[in-house]
């Protein structure tokens, strides 16, 4: 979060409870987790009473609660209270001045990933006035937006001048009691983003992270909220294919979407957190809520995400779908190497009648890693007329990894029809030998199924992130064949 | 019954089961074992739809008296109403005991066929705690049984006729029966086995049975199990296989009477080239809970399972199946499928399914499949058209749903009984009955 | 051009190919016929390298190099090319992304720049039309939704494209009606010419009709029993395999 000496200058030094002195204006908070430090970062984002009580009822309710454990996800405890709450910006004078004095190595990756050149000095930490052509792109994005009366920006800013609409939407998708990890965000949370869609507007561009005014480090509990009024729509790209360090772990992040009558709400994820070395050691636990409300009738929430970070990941977009007629979609591709361990799936609940819903995931796993799939499909009693297609394949790259698929199905419904299709194989020799014996490199070859593997997916991703994308699944891959 | 219930009757009553010395301490490892898991609950990830509370809570008496001139007379009839022929070879169990007088084993030179506690080896080899980990029923059992069988098949015997193994629920009110079957097929033998779960009760009786298979190479087995117990009888069961190389089973399951139905299937493909294939079929009508759990471990390279369940869920009745695959690194060049197919045919009808896949190899063919729906519209306008009427049109389609898995039975008599007895269960059947 | 010389293949504990001996110059078409099992898929195989083979003994010169010491698509790129008995669907791989892939690998083989999209939408346009394959086809992945014949003229499409010095093509008349059998033979007979060659693996005549071999070799137990020129198709057919059979038996 950018914030300059003027916004500073109007805190106030104080003392706690616990005997130690935080002095706002050096933003330094010790680590450890209480109500203190909340209050704190409640204060230093100047939101008003209504939330930083609602942060207190979260932690409260974290107290309460214990981490959930999964059967094939193994990591070391977490220390809440070794982790510091609130990230002061990084000092300017630290970044690299140009991209000579980046690690070759990175931008080696960024060239494989084909991340155009304007955008790897940013990405890169390169102070950002090295890089012009973003802040004046950046300008006419949002002169765009509100001309059309939508608002993008962090969540942080839409605290200050949106405060109804948080208080209107906050919490009611993924409630603060949901789980361990919303609980915990629900209290410390930081920032993210906010878009408000109007009614009957055609947002006239896909918004994309990169063009937040604010747009740096969101940190590690990242709280997002998209709201889509009567008729409208919306296209929004999160993450980007770049390897992202960061010397926190722990990434717990919740985004509610909501959409109302003919509404729809396409959510796109390309996710490539530091997975760790070779060997597993330093990457990124990914733990992640993400939910849709399809609140109103007609209305469609698609989640697309292509995920190959992380040291773990465990994460599940889902949709509620409330409102007749309503839509939910989940395309996803998710690759586990080396030590990597993912459990990630899907949620739709029916609740409305004729509401729908399409799941197409694919698994790839490579080296040592474990790669879950776990679904659920739940048909209330409610929703008649209710469908669903769960296509669900996994790929095995090497005989040391794992591909696991844990589909539930729960229909309460007898007018619902549910169809699931799940398949687990490698790569087939034949396929192989056919593109070989065209001329291919075995490993163009293996990219080259392994692309055609992912295609459903990627067909849903904006155009933009497709290419990307693909890039990002080779470079993923390297290494794991042969 | 509540666990303290259960330990005191096992500590006062332990004399009354049959067996050694040596077979009484396998049954108090069982009891300690059963004692410090307890009933599983709705927490444990296997029995979240399942919920045993009614059997936790009711008291039971878990070693039922021995059945009297007149259950046993009462019992015969019910046996006779199979309408098995004359020389169908049978064994037959009434309220867990094993019961001679309706004629004598039908051990041959080619069949060993004993009383399972009078052969100490055979008893305490099936009873180690191996074999119920993580099964607390199964440990129940172990504990408690008061009456089972042992069958062994010489190497390269391939025996022709089916043997029926009859468990006769008796009127005898709030008992508890918990018959043990172990079979064991040498190298090259083939078997078949029919496993008849029938009874009457008016009020409710609980069934907790356990049948452990030892199949060694190249061995064959075609092991059938219709459960037509009364609507309040309670049954729960495990059927637990290990296959050697080149063994061959082949599962079926009906089920069509019980309130609450819990099959548990664990089979080891441990040898390569085994392969095992289930089907099964559920009817759940009026407040019938009916969950089939299946766990089939690929542990061995070359093996094949095939699991294809179909269940069809009435008025207020809930369906439960779970699929579980699992292939250990070694175990490459498998192939494994399964498919779970479900018919709602009310408002108040339920299904959980859940097939699922752990896979650690990589040259590997799995899928699986569920689906949940009606029946098809388009066959249901296409009989109307033809003038059959929509009830009639509905129990017709229900009926060639249920088919596909009747016609996998392949012993012609059984397959016609258990038609028959699936006709009666389903709607409007008087008018389409000659179409068939 | 390719110099086959007392090849012995075997795969798990089978012999397959006992002394196979054969020797293809280049502007020639050979056919190697036989009966089902006698070897004639594993010789193509193996010539395009698949390593499910074990070789035993013997050698395969192609234009003067080790042919068995060279990778599957090594041997593809120096203008060997294989026309699948059963070629395989891969899902979501597009038809034309893969050919323009495979015609860029050569090209880069033979120091050449990868191809300009617009030259190759042209002639793969051609060629689609001189297959009778449907347009749509530009658009589907490899093999999906194919018919049997569609494979097959599929193999011979990109056979065309790639234009091969030396075209291995196996059984790549099995299954086909007569319409597409003579697409198919048109196919292949336009692309004779004297710097390349063909071995056509067939066991029916009816492919050598349309496409008149130079040579024709029936094989047998392994090795190849027999050779003569295109006439001796027409007796086989008359007289059928045994006959080749009861002759090497009585040699």
């Amino acid at each position: 979060m950018a914030t300059t000496p003027d916004n500073l200058s109007d805190l106030v030094e104080q003392k706690y409870q616990h005997g130690f002195v935080t002095d706002i204006e050096q933003d330094i908070v010790p680590p450890g987790l209480n109500e203190d430090v909340i209050r704190l970062i409640s204060k230093k984002k100047k939101e008003p009473a209504f939330l930083t009580e609602w942060r207190l009822k979260a932690y409260r309710h974290w107290l309460t609660i214990n981490e959930p454990e999964w059967a094939h996800v193994n990591y070391e405890p977490i220390d809440y209270q070794s982790i510091s709450y609130y990230a002061a910006p990084k000092n300017p004078d630290d970044a690299p001045k140009s991209l000579d004095e980046v690690d070759p190595k990175l931008l080696e990756t960024y060239d494989k990933l084909g991340i155009p050149l304007h955008e790897r000095a940013r990405l890169a930490g390169v102070a950002v006035d090295a890089v012009f052509d973003s802040v004046s792109v950046a300008t006419t994005f949002q002169t765009k937006l509100a001309d059309a009366g939508v608002i993008f920006c962090s969540f942080s800013e839409a605290v200050t001048k949106h405060p109804e609409l948080i208080e209107q939407y906050l919490g009611t998708v993924v409630p603060q009691r949901d789980n361990f990890f919303a609980a915990l965000n629900s209290a410390v949370f930081t920032d993210g983003s906010f878009v408000y869609v109007p009614k009957g507007i055609r947002c006239p561009m896909e918004l994309s992270t990169y063009f937040r005014i604010n747009a740096a480090n969101t940190g590690q509990f990242e709280r997002t909220l998209i709201i889509a009024e009567t008729g409208s729509h919306v296209s929004y790209l999160e993450g980007c294919t770049a390897p992202m360090r960061d010397e926190n772990q722990l990434h717990a992040a919740v985004v509610e979407l909501v959409a109302l009558d003919d509404a729809e709400i396409k959510y796109s994820t390309v996710q490539n957190w530091y997975p760790g070395d070779e060997n597993g050691i330093g990457g990124i636990y990914n733990f992640v809520t993400k939910r849709g409300d399809c609140r109103g009738k007609n209305s469609k929430i698609s989640w697309t995400q292509v995920e190959t970070g992380s040291a773990i990941t465990w994460k599940y977009p889902s949709c509620v779908l409330r409102g007749e007629n309503s839509i939910g979609e989940f395309y996803s591709v998710a690759v586990a190497n080396n030590y990597q361990q993912a459990d990630t799936g899907t949620k739709m609940i029916h609740v409305g009648r004729n509401s729908r819903s399409t799941i197409i995931s694919k698994g790839i796993s490579a080296g040592h890693a474990q790669n879950s799939y776990r679904g659920l499909v739940r048909v209330m009693p409610s929703a008649s007329g209710a469908r669903n297609y769960t296509q669900c394949d996994s790929l095995l790259i090497g005989d040391q990894s794992g591909a696991h698929t844990f589909p539930y199905i729960e229909a309460r419904e007898p007018t619902a029809q549910i169809e699931h299709e799940a398949s687990t194989s490698k790569i087939s020799e034949d396929q192989l030998f056919y593109c070989r014996q065209r001329g291919l490199a075995e490993e163009d070859a293996v990219n080259l199924i392994v692309n055609g593997f992912c295609r459903e997916v990627f067909k849903e991703l904006p155009m933009e992130f497709a290419v990307e994308a693909q890039n990002l699944l080779n470079v993923s891959l390297e290494g794991a064949v042969g | 019954m509540t666990q303290a219930f259960l330990q005191e009757q096992f500590r006062a009553r332990i004399q009354e089961l049959p067996g050694t010395e040596t077979m009484r301490v396998a049954r108090q490892k069982a009891m300690l074992s059963f004692n410090s898991s307890g009933y599983p609950t709705r927490k444990w990830e296997d029995w979240r739809y399942t919920d045993l509370k009614t059997i936790s809570s009711a008291e039971y008496d878990p070693i039922p008296a021995l059945p009297s001139a007149n259950t046993i007379s009462h019992a015969k009839q019910q046996v006779d109403s199979l309408g098995l022929a004359k020389d169908a070879k049978s064994i037959v169990f009434i309220d867990g005991y094993l019961k001679n007088s309706f004629g004598p084993l039908p051990a041959t030179h080619e069949i060993e066929i004993a009383n399972l506690y009078e052969t100490a080896e055979h008893s305490i080899r099936s009873s180690t705690s191996a074999f119920y980990e993580g099964m607390p029923l199964a440990a129940l059992n172990t504990a408690f049984s008061a009456g089972g069988i042992y069958l062994q098949v010489a190497a390269d015997t391939i025996i022709t006729a089916p043997l029926h193994l009859i468990f006769v629920a008796s009127n005898e009110p709030s008992i508890t029966q918990q018959p043990r079957v172990v079979i064991n097929l040498k190298p090259g033998s083939q078997l078949q086995v029919i496993q008849h779960f029938i009874g009457s009760t008016p009020s409710i009786s609980w069934t907790n049975a356990v049948t452990q298979i030892t199949q060694e190479a190249g061995s064959t087995l075609r092991l059938y199990r219709i459960q037509d117990e009364s609507e309040t009888q309670l049954h729960t069961e495990l059927l637990s296989s290990k296959l050697a190389a080149d063994a061959n089973l082949e599962l079926g399951y009906v089920d069509f009477g019980g309130s609450l139905v819990r099959n548990d299937a664990r089979i080891d493909l441990a040898g390569p080239g085994a392969s095992c294939s289930l089907f099964g079929l559920s009817i759940a009508n009026k407040g019938q809970h009916i969950d089939n759990h299946i766990h089939i471990n690929h542990i061995e390279p070359r093996t094949v399972s095939q699991q294809a369940f179909r269940s069809i869920i009435g008025d207020q009745g809930r369906g439960v199946f779970n699929g579980k695959v699992v292939v250990q690194k070694n175990a490459q060049k498998i192939d494994a499928q399964q498919s779970s197919d479900n018919l709602l045919l009310s408002e108040r009808s339920e299904i959980n399914t859940k097939p699922e896949l752990e896979i650690y190899a990589d040259d590997v063919k799995c899928t699986h499949g569920a689906t949940v729906g009606q029946l098809d519209e388009e066959q249901l306008f296409y009989l109307r058209a033809r003038g059959v009427d929509e009830t009639a049109a509905r129990g017709l389609l229900t009926f060639a749903f249920a088919n596909q898995i009747i016609n996998r039975l392949q012993i012609p008599e059984l397959k016609e009984r258990v038609m028959r007895e699936i006709l009666q269960r389903l709607p409007g059947r008087q008018q389409w009955d000659e179409l068939l | 051009m390719l110099e086959i010389n007392n090849l012995h293949v075997c795969v798990e504990e089978h012999t397959i190919l006992n002394g196979l001996t054969l020797s293809v110059s280049a502007g020639e078409v050979h056919a190697i016929m036989g009966p089902n099992g006698s070897g004639k898929s594993t010789l193509a195989q193996v010539i395009a390298g698949r390593e499910d083979y074990r070789i035993i003994k013997g050698s395969i010169t192609y234009s003067g190099q080790d042919l068995l010491s060279m990778p599957a698509e090594d041997r593809a790129r120096a203008g060997l090319f294989l026309g699948f008995q059963y070629p395989i669907e891969i899902p979501g791989v597009n038809n034309t992304y893969l050919l323009k892939a495979a015609l860029n690998a050569q090209r880069a083989a033979r120091g050449e720049n990868e191809i300009d999209a617009f030259e190759f939408m042209k002639i793969i346009k051609e060629k689609i039309e001189l297959m009778q394959i449907p347009k749509d086809f530009l658009t589907r992945s490899v093999n999906e939704g194919f018919s049997g014949g569609e494979k097959k003229r599929n193999e011979i499409l990109q056979m065309l494209v790639l234009q091969p010095t030396l075209a291995v093509l196996d059984e790549t008349d099995s299954g086909l009606d007569v319409d597409a059998l003579k697409v198919v033979a048109d196919g292949m007979n336009s692309l004779r010419s004297p710097n390349n060659a063909m071995i056509l693996v067939t066991h029916y005549e009816r492919l050598l009709e349309y496409v008149v071999p130079d040579f024709v070799h029936v094989l047998s137990e392994g090795k190849i029993a027999k050779s003569g020129d295109s006439s001796l198709a027409g007796e086989l057919d008359k007289r059928g395999y045994d006959w080749v059979q009861s002759k090497t038996e009585n040699t």
